[in-house]
Parts: C-alpha cells; sequence; structure tokens
C-alpha cells in the first residue's frame, strides 16, 4: 500500500493539469478491437502500463454498446454503474479498486481516478467484468466476448440447453446424424471461451457437450457440439436480453412445438447491510443479529426485488435497490468512505489470532496488517457449519483451533485454506445449531477484523451468505420468500458422484476376475445416483459412460480438473469420486474413505460407517490424503476406495450385483446421515426447532 | 566425478544416518530398514545411493511392502533443503496401481530421501516435468511433499 501510495504521489506530478487529482495519463495511439470492430476512441490513455479511457469517451460507450452493455455517470458523481447485456451490474467507485461484478468485488491493479474534471476507467478490469476475453495484439487490445456456460435443464418431455455468453449472441446451428452418433452443433462466430473441452449433461436427451475455439485469436469461433442419445428434433430461442440461447431438444417435433421457450430468469431478492462495527471491549454493548442493522448505522437496509444485486458504496445515505438499466442514485452528501483506506493491491497477513469471551457469545479477533475483502456461507439445517473466507491474506503461523464456552459450538478453526495461487485464509466454525454470527472492524482498531458468534439462534429469515471487506462494501443475501438458500452459485440440492476412471483410463484390472475398476465405480455411481435421487437430491454424474470426462487426447491433469470443475461449477453441496483399490500384493482387502479437508473427516467417517455396515467389506478406516479430486473441489469432498480389485476375495464381492448394490446403499445412507437429506422444497420449510434442541 | 579415497582431505569419520523406508501394502505403516554405505557418500550421491535402494527393494524379497514398478529408475538433485527426485521408466507413462500403493510409494520415497540431515522436501518428476499426479493415478505430487504431508 505504501508503494502505491507512493506512487500515486509521484504521478500527480506530471503532466496532468494543476487542478488535476491522480495519476499521469499518457496518451497512446493503440488501437481497440471489440467483437471484431474497432472502437475509436477520443481519448485512449495508458496508465501504469494499462490502458484508461475518460467514462464519458464515445469510444467507451461504443465498446459497451458493442456488447450489449451500457453505462451511466453524471459529472461530479463518484460512481460508474454499467449494466450488462445479461443485466448484471457493474459498479466502478471512484479511488476504490474492487470492482463490483454483480455484487462480488473484484479487485483491479489500479483505481478508477480523476483527472481534471475527467473520470478514467481502467479499461482491462472492465473487459474482464464484462467477461470478455483479452487477446494479444501487438498494436493494441482485442476483446473477445465469451461463451461463458453451457446448462443443461429438463423440462417436461424436452431437453433445453442454455448456452450463455458476455454479449448479444448470434448462432447457426447444423445436425448430424449416423446410425453410431447424433450430434447438435451451435456456432457463434466472433466469441472465444475459456470453457474448452467435455462436459457431461445428465439431462433427458444430451448426454455430453463438447466446446471448442476455433479460428484467429482476435475473431474466434466457439462451437458448442451437444451429443444427443438418439435422434432427436431442435429449437433455439433467443433469451432475454440476447446474451443466451436456449436450444430446445426434443424426441419429435409434436413435443417440440408443445414446449414453450424458456422464461427468463426469476428474480431475487437483496438486502444491503453495513459492515458492522464491533466495540471495542467484550461486555459493552448487547449485539444486534444480522442483518437488521445497528440502528445508528449510516446506511440503511432495503429489500426489494431486482434481477440485479445492487452494490451500495459506503459512506451515502440512502442506498436505493438498483433495477436493470437504472442508474445509482447517489446522494449529494458524498463524502470520504468513514475510516476507509486505500484497498489492498497484495496480500495482508493475519498476524494473530484471539478468541474472547462476551456476556451474550464468543467473539474471534484476527489482527491484520491491512484491509481485505471476506466471504461468508451459513449451511442451513442440519448441517449448520458457517465458514468465512478471507481473500488475499495469509496465515502467519500454523493453523488454530480455538474453544468456545458456547456448549453448542463444536470446533473453531483458523487455517490457511488455499495458498497457491489463491492466498484464503478460512474461518470455519462447527456448531450442532444454527448460528447467528456477526462480522465487522473492531471500534478502535481498524486492523482488527471481529467474528461474534451469538448465543442466540438466528432469525429465520436471516441471511445466509455475504461478501464484504474492511475497506468499505458489505452485502448479504436474503432468499425470496425467507427460506434459506445458499449463494446463488452454490445448489443445496445436488451432489455430484464421480465413477473414477473412464475413457482411456481404466484405473486398476484383475484380468482373472474380468473386472476393470472404471466399469465397477461406474455401476456403483449409477446406483448411487439411483439412491440418492430417492431420497430427494439432485444428481450429477461426472461420467456416465465410458468416456474420458477431459477434453479428447487431454493431460492426466485436465482428466481430474474436469471432473472436479463439473462439481465447482454446478456449486455442488457434497462431491463423492468412487474408486476401487489395489495393490502389487494380493493380501491387502477392505475399503476406505478418503478426505483431504480436515472438515470432512466427519462426512467421511459417516459413509465409511454406513458402507462397512451396508457392504460387510473389512473396515480399512478413513484416511487424510491429498488427492486431486478431494483437493480440487470446493465443497465437501470424499473418495471412496470401495474394495481391493487385487484380493481374490474383494473381488469376488466386486463381482456380485448385490455387493455393488450394497455398497451404493450404504454410501447413499452415510450422505443421509451425514446431511439429514435433501433441503425441504420452498414453501415446505421445515419445522423450526426451539433453541438448542437436539437433532434429529 | 569424485571418487573415494581421492577427493576429501578430510575424509569423514562417521557412517552417515541413513535409513531406507518401506512402506507396508494394505497400510500406511513405513518399515525402517538400516542401509550401509561408503562413508565417503554425502550431498546428492547419498541420495541417489538411498533411492537406488528404494528402488531395488528389499535385500530380502517380499510383497508385503510396496515397490516401485519394475524398470523405475531416479535421479536426486538438491538445492537448499528440498531434493527434486526426477523418475523414469513405465511409471511416468501409466499408472494402474492402487490408491493406497500410489500413496505408499511416495510416502516411503519421501521418508527415505528426508532421512538426510537438512533435507525437508522431496519435489517428484517425471521424466523431468513436474506433474499433478501420476499419469492414472489421484495423488498429488505437483508440490513439494514433506513427512507432514503424510500426517493424519
Amino acid at each position: 500500500m505504501i508503494a502505491l501510495l507512493t506512487a500515486l504521489a509521484c504521478t500527480t506530478v506530471s503532466w496532468t493539469p494543476a487542478l488535476a487529482i491522480g495519476p499521469a495519463v499518457t496518451p497512446t495511439q493503440a488501437q481497440v478491437y471489440v467483437a471484431g470492430r474497432r472502437i475509436a476512441f477520443a481519448h485512449l490513455g495508458i496508465t501504469y502500463g494499462d490502458p484508461v479511457a475518460q467514462v464519458d469517451d464515445p469510444g467507451l460507450h461504443a465498446m459497451l454498446a458493442s456488447v450489449g452493455a451500457r453505462s451511466s455517470w453524471q459529472p461530479g458523481t463518484r460512481f460508474v454503474a454499467i449494466t450488462r447485456g445479461d443485466g448484471k451490474l457493474i459498479t466502478f467507485t471512484l479511488g476504490s479498486n474492487a470492482v463490483s461484478v454483480d455484487g462480488s468485488p473484484v479487485s483491479m491493479p489500479f483505481a478508477p481516478f480523476s483527472s481534471g474534471s475527467k473520470m478514467y476507467l481502467p479499461l482491462l478490469p472492465l473487459a474482464k467484468a464484462l467477461d470478455l476475453g483479452v487477446r494479444g495484439f501487438q498494436g493494441g487490445y482485442v476483446f473477445v466476448p465469451q461463451i461463458v456456460s453451457v446448462t443443461p435443464r429438463r423440462e417436461g418431455s424436452v431437453t433445453i440447453v442454455r448456452i450463455a455468453g458476455s454479449a448479444p449472441l448470434t448462432w447457426h446451428s447444423s445436425s448430424a446424424n449416423s446410425s453410431h452418433a447424433h450430434t447438435l452443433t451451435i456456432t457463434f462466430p466472433g466469441f472465444g471461451t475459456d470453457a474448452t473441452g467435455a462436459q457431461p449433461i445428465a439431462a433427458g436427451l444430451a448426454t455430453r457437450a463438447d466446446v471448442t475455439e476455433s479460428g484467429p485469436p482476435g475473431f474466434p469461433t466457439t462451437a458448442v457440439a451437444i451429443a444427443l442419445k438418439h435422434a432427436a428434433t431442435f429449437a433455439s430461442h433467443r433469451v432475454g436480453s440476447g446474451a443466451a440461447v436456449d436450444v430446445v431438444i426434443a424426441r419429435d417435433s409434436a413435443q417440440l412445438r408443445a414446449a414453450t421457450p424458456a422464461s427468463t430468469p426469476s428474480s431475487v431478492h437483496v438486502a444491503v447491510t453495513p459492515l458492522q462495527t464491533l466495540p471495542p471491549t467484550p461486555k459493552s454493548t448487547p449485539a444486534p443479529t444480522l442483518p437488521p442493522p445497528t440502528p445508528e448505522s449510516t446506511l440503511q437496509p432495503t429489500a426489494t426485488t431486482s434481477t440485479t444485486p445492487a452494490v451500495v458504496p459506503s459512506g451515502i445515505s440512502t442506498a436505493e435497490p438498483l433495477g436493470p438499466g437504472e442508474s445509482p442514485s447517489p446522494s449529494s452528501s458524498e463524502s470520504p468512505l468513514p475510516g476507509a483506506s486505500m484497498p489492498p493491491l497484495t496480500s495482508q497477513k493475519i498476524t494473530d489470532v484471539s478468541v474472547a469471551e462476551l456476556p451474550n457469545g464468543t467473539r474471534i479477533t484476527l489482527t491484520l496488517t491491512g484491509p481485505v475483502t471476506f466471504e461468508w456461507h451459513r449451511l442451513g439445517d442440519p448441517d449448520d457449519r458457517y465458514w468465512l473466507d478471507i481473500d488475499h491474506t495469509v496465515l502467519v503461523g500454523a493453523a488454530q483451533l480455538l474453544t468456545s464456552k458456547l456448549a453448542f459450538i463444536k470446533e473453531i478453526k483458523v487455517s490457511q485454506h488455499l495458498l497457491d495461487p489463491d492466498q484464503v485464509v478460512r474461518v470455519s466454525i462447527t456448531p450442532t445449531q444454527a448460528i447467528d454470527v456477526r462480522v465487522g472492524t473492531v471500534a478502535g482498531s481498524p486492523n482488527q477484523l471481529g467474528i461474534e458468534i451469538e448465543s442466540q439462534p438466528p432469525a429465520p429469515d436471516a441471511p445466509i451468505a455475504g461478501v464484504g471487506n474492511t475497506f468499505g462494501i458489505a452485502q448479504a443475501s436474503t432468499p425470496p420468500s425467507g427460506q434459506p438458500v445458499l449463494p446463488s452459485r452454490t445448489d443445496p440440492t445436488l451432489i455430484v458422484i464421480d465413477p473414477g476412471h473412464g475413457g482411456t483410463d481404466p484405473g486398476s484390472l484383475n484380468t482373472a476376475y474380468g473386472l476393470t475398476e472404471s466399469h465397477v465405480t461406474l455401476n456403483i455411481a449409477e446406483r448411487l445416483e439411483a439412491d440418492l435421487k430417492r431420497q430427494g437430491w439432485h444428481v450429477v454424474m461426472t461420467r456416465d459412460g465410458d468416456y474420458d470426462v477431459g477434453p479428447p487426447g487431454g493431460t492426466d491433469a485436465q482428466e481430474l480438473q474436469a471432473r472436479c470443475d463439473v462439481a465447482n461449477a454446478a456449486g455442488a453441496r457434497l462431491f463423492v469420486s468412487v474408486h476401487i483399490n489395489s495393490s502389487v500384493s494380493a493380501a491387502p482387502n477392505g475399503g476406505t474413505t478418503y478426505y483431504w479437508q480436515p472438515t470432512d473427516r466427519a462426512l467421511a467417517q459417516t459413509v465409511q460407517n454406513d458402507m462397512i455396515t451396508a457392504s460387510g467389506i473389512t473396515d480399512d478406516g478413513v484416511i487424510r490424503n491429498n488427492f486431486y479430486v478431494i483437493h480440487h473441489t470446493r465443497m465437501p469432498s470424499i473418495l471412496v476406495e470401495v474394495a481391493y480389485l487385487s484380493n481374490s476375495h474383494d473381488a469376488t464381492l466386486l463381482s456380485r450385483q448385490s455387493f455393488l448394490d450394497q455398497v451404493a446403499a450404504g454410501i447413499a445412507h452415510g450422505i443421509a446421515d451425514f446431511t439429514g437429506g435433501p433441503p425441504a422444497p420452498v414453501g415446505q420449510a421445515r419445522p423450526q426447532q426451539p433453541p438448542g434442541a437436539p437433532k434429529p | 566425478m569424485a571418487v573415494a579415497g581421492c577427493s576429501p582431505k578430510t575424509p569423514s569419520t562417521v557412517t552417515p544416518q541413513v535409513t531406507v523406508y518401506f512402506c507396508k501394502v494394505g497400510t500406511d505403516a513405513l518399515v525402517p530398514t538400516p542401509f550401509s554405505v561408503d562413508k565417503s557418500l554425502e550431498g546428492s550421491r547419498l541420495e541417489n545411493a538411498l533411492v537406488a535402494q528404494l528402488l531395488a527393494g528389499p535385500a530380502v524379497p517380499t510383497s508385503t511392502v510396496v515397490q516401485f514398478p519394475t524398470g523405475t529408475s531416479a535421479n536426486v538433485e538438491l538445492s537448499g533443503d528440498l531434493a527434486t527426485v526426477d523418475l523414469n521408466g513405465p511409471i511416468t507413462k501409466a499408472y494402474r496401481g492402487g490408491a493406497s500403493d500410489e500413496v505408499g510409494l511416495f510416502k516411503s520415497l519421501t521418508y527415505t530421501v528426508t532421512s538426510v540431515t537438512g533435507i525437508a522436501r522431496v519435489q517428484v518428476t517425471l521424466a523431468g516435468r513436474k506433474m499433478p499426479t501420476l499419469p492414472g493415478g489421484e495423488f498429488e505430487i505437483d508440490e513439494p511433499l514433506t513427512r507432514e504431508t503424510f500426517a493424519q
């Protein structure tokens, strides 16, 4: 931070006008291409080596228009709101190097700044916020719209594959049917993608989607090839403002006609809460619960229905919800952010962790070397774990286990959750009942982040996730009807099953028994899928046939990562990888469940217990090991090694369908035991338990 | 190339504390196996001798410990507390063993290499390249392994 301030101080003495505040802007002749078209800027400049443009530059408006976005900015105000083609909101704030994208802060190398009466935006972070790819070009910058997601779903008798882009889509479609393969290909000229590769689709008629990019980097073409189970007919419909297309696939034209085009995305409620300031001493103030703000808060919370989560910069007197295309309405009483300091450019450190008991709860205090951004989540009944991830932060020293006097707190852990390339410190709290947690800076100690566990349970409609930072914005989401839901990127009803190996990698073999690991894992996984669906879960398989999940000819790393990507992209609640063990020795036998995150040990143990009970296989225990797929998935993850293919007793069992069924039933039972089953559908909330009531 | 008898002006009088660790099949239990080496061996030459012994297997052949596939060779280079062990042979092409053997291989390798004073971390490479796992394997090897990697 000091380096930045120094840099700012040094650069303000350059050629900028006398009244200007901000770094130097060097004019450049660099060319900018967006979606294959040259964009003419009136005043394109270079600051800190990166391109910047004035907010009211016609080139900037042309750039936004070419991808279906638009901006609003009033001279003299500190905020620029840009509405993307898909309705998501981007907010730049003068002096803040965190740009808000759809409600989440994203850091950028330097903040928007003013020079004279002009406000400048950095173009590369803008392109990133617009989901545009940045491609190499010697004479300037090429921004390429992207195909960002391919999402299948089932609606009645038809299968719908939604393909979403970062700009209004134009496409061609074609189909190919042979006696062996039926493929539907949607081609998007001018679109690139970072999502190349194959993904299995477990929805109706479609089995797989292959996303490929071809053509010149500056004007690529992305093709989405959808493999079908059998010949089908299809239609494609533009969705919403045109940044997505729904490909409706039906068995015959009658079904296709009966299918209605997809509706636009449903609305969401958004509440905005300020970052709390926690009292300096434990006994001073009774703690109000989140989300109702403290009465003395300078921000009033609002809740509204909007398709774009609102982001309200701190320091303004009212926080008006924003709808698509509306501009933010900062009050005229703008003032410097209270207590705000320059957001972090480099990672911060946590130099001290302490815990203190309060009259009404427990406070964990983290001492930081500078401002940070964080994100928190709270799972719902019956798995009430809470965790808070602090971004770009390193924990000095070893992970710490803390204790609380609160009887319902089983474990509090502060640990380095990720280190490379992302640095994330996680505070995880494992309670035996739902807990309410407040997060805020400690009054009088702006470098301390306090996390307070309340002794009272949260209100039924309390938010279950939020983001915030210690230099400005705090935001939390509430569900539409008071029904707890996980954040939009997490599906609490979804379990991803990964049948180990497959395709070019058969895994272990036992030729004497005619057993191939990849076939046995798929067999168990298919039965596990059926068992879990009976429990009410949604299930996605990383593969549902004998094929590679990663790109054809891809590396082993791509293959393993592709399996993680399925779960991460879907925001699964749990990830279960099914494998069969093997050894050079015929002696070892039995089943083991592996985990990596220490917090997943209980899940592993529960599944292991139930698998052993159901199948009678020898219990080899649960073991912590760094297996790729349980390390690189972002949700509770386990890897089950069911039995040894290399042991004749186990191989005999693995040859029997009844044993494989028992194993699947045992794993499913373990998941039910651990989770309590999938969340109840909206409108059928679980009965609220009195505080402290034992779990069923 | 250093040759015993002509290089050290102050010959070592202490036998290096060397142990090769094998890993029992089906468990993560280690079998420490004392191993005599020439007193003059030190640094990477000592490590290479240790790893060669690990790859060769126990003096009395047994199927009770995990062993690297026949044809596996290794070269060890040292830098500070980091030993880089480059594996070559069929194991770099495809691994068809099970997870417990796979962990056992790297646990035995890590314990063996870090038995030398001053060496704490082991970076495994496959035919000269850092890889996330063995091909067809599950266990992550793209970051240096330490004894703590295998702590429960």
